[in-house]
């Protein structure tokens, strides 16, 4: 049976996108659908699955559709809190003169999908520029959020990190991001001209700004690939950009090679073939064709196979950055951590002291 | 010069079903509109005047609009006094 629901999931994940075989509509039995319901919401597909019901292609019960649709409502109030919670974060940003980008979940629910309720999220992802990063972190901060874990040396967000992860009283996750993947991936894409590749959109009647099309399908493809928890919703994102944002595809290729995320893009395209069915347009299948260097498919590695769980992560970081001073530094950064690092990550004794930046490392990014 | 009713633009909100989850922005609290409810709100996803608005769910639903007209203005008034709709004058 699990194989059964592990396809039924993947059917969910890809309803309404172009696929080579949709099959009979799908039904569930009833000893299987307590699995599938918490299923559909660990993976954050209840919106989909919920439209896949509308449009006849899962066939509920009853009472299967009475509990999908109380699953869903609790992800809508979620979602609705934090959308809430990024117009306040939002209005406090520009108060101070941040640029500020929405990455994933709210720019994804109201810009590429049919509706903003297919798309549910947990947390809200934030991309602000590196030279605005200290003062960014203290209006989060002021704004009601506590920083989950500190950074390991003063100054490591800014040369090494990806994001630092707050939550607030009720819960409500915020992701700050400096750029959208960990070192070297992270580096390689120049954060800071991100904000060159934005629009904008609407939410609640505040003008706020997202990646533009072509820069949020790689971002898709990036967190797809590199993405901690190899779940399905990132693959459909992939798949909902290519065929229904305004990708420009020259623009693409070119940013694949400079930001060095063939390999990503490959990666993210054959699992969204592989998994969903989902056939990209040409020019994305031309683009992931390409030749990948060595280098690139070592790091993907480090990410997206099973050495992640073993330091790959790290050293993936340590082999790509540029120089012997930076390599130093991040070492340090993970073997001599600040106390309060420590302290915040549970130390126990003088030997796990050396592990929690190792565990540290291959854990974040997790929520 | 007609009088439409429309969302108020600071209103975010989803759908469930045939429900609507609506949340004021200036607010921390959550209104949820069933069966009847959402289905004046998804109507209007353009602004309507008051007698647009009835007949477009009259017909939807295969009604008379002097059936449902005095329910559709009770809802239009509270959704109103509540922030969630407001009116506008002209074609918009």
């Amino acid at each position: 049976m699990l194989d059964a629901r592990i396809s039924l999931l993947r059917r969910f994940a890809a309803h309404g996108l172009p696929r080579a075989d949709d099959g009979p509509p799908e039904e569930v039995r009833d000893e299987d659908w307590p699995i599938v319901i918490d299923q559909l919401g660990g993976e954050r597909l209840t919106g989909i699955a919920v439209a896949a019901a509308r449009d006849g292609r899962l066939l509920l019960t009853e009472l299967q559709a009475r509990t999908l649709l109380d699953r869903h409502r609790e992800s809508m109030l979620v979602a609705l809190a934090l959308e809430r919670r990024l117009l306040e974060v939002a209005d406090a940003f520009a108060h101070e003169g941040i640029d500020l980008v929405v990455l994933k979940g709210p720019a994804m629910a109201h810009t590429f999908y049919p509706d903003p309720s297919w798309r549910n999220f947990g947390d809200l992802d934030l991309l602000v520029p590196t030279n605005r990063w200290e003062r960014a972190l203290r209006v989060v901060q002021e704004a009601g959020f506590t920083r989950d874990t500190p950074e390991p040396r003063p100054g490591f967000d800014v040369r090494f990190g990806k994001a630092a992860t707050h939550t607030d009283a009720r819960g409500l996750v915020l992701d700050l991001h400096r750029t959208l993947a960990e070192a070297p991936f992270g580096m390689w894409l120049e954060p800071d001209r991100l904000f060159e590749r934005t629009r904008t959109f609407t939410l609640g009647g505040v003008e706020l700004r997202r990646l533009d099309d072509t820069a949020a399908f790689l971002h898709a493809c990036v967190h797809a690939s590199l993405g901690s928890r190899q779940l399905l919703l990132p693959l459909r994102d992939v798949g909902q950009i290519a065929t229904s944002g305004s990708v420009d595809w020259d623009v693409a290729a070119r940013l694949v090679d400079r930001w060095r995320l063939r390999a990503v893009v490959r990666h993210s395209t054959e699992t969204l073939a592989s998994k969903l069915g989902v056939e990209l347009p040409a020019p994305a299948q031309a683009i992931a064709r390409g030749p990948v260097s060595k280098g690139e498919l070592r790091a993907l590695e480090a990410f997206a196979t099973s050495r992640r769980d073993s330091g790959g992560e790290a050293m993936a970081a340590i082999w790509g950055l540029p120089g012997v001073r930076p390599k130093a530094a991040y070492v340090r950064a993970l073997v001599f951590p600040q106390r309060r690092f420590l302290d915040a990550r549970g130390q126990r004794s003088y030997a796990s002291r050396w592990l929690i930046p190792l565990r540290w490392m291959s854990t974040k990014g997790r929520s | 010069m007609s009088v439409h009713i429309r969302r108020a633009p600071q209103v975010l909100w989803r759908s469930v079903g045939v429900e609507v989850i609506l949340a004021d922005r200036r607010r921390s609290d959550f209104e949820l509109l069933s069966g009847s409810g959402g289905a004046v709100w998804r109507a209007l996803s353009e602004p309507r005047t008051l007698e647009d608005l009835v007949e477009t769910l009259a017909a939807e639903h295969g009604v008379e609009p002097a059936s449902i007209e005095g329910d559709v203005r009770q809802l239009v008034g509270t959704l109103s006094a509540r922030g969630f709709v407001e009116e506008a004058t002209g074609d918009a």
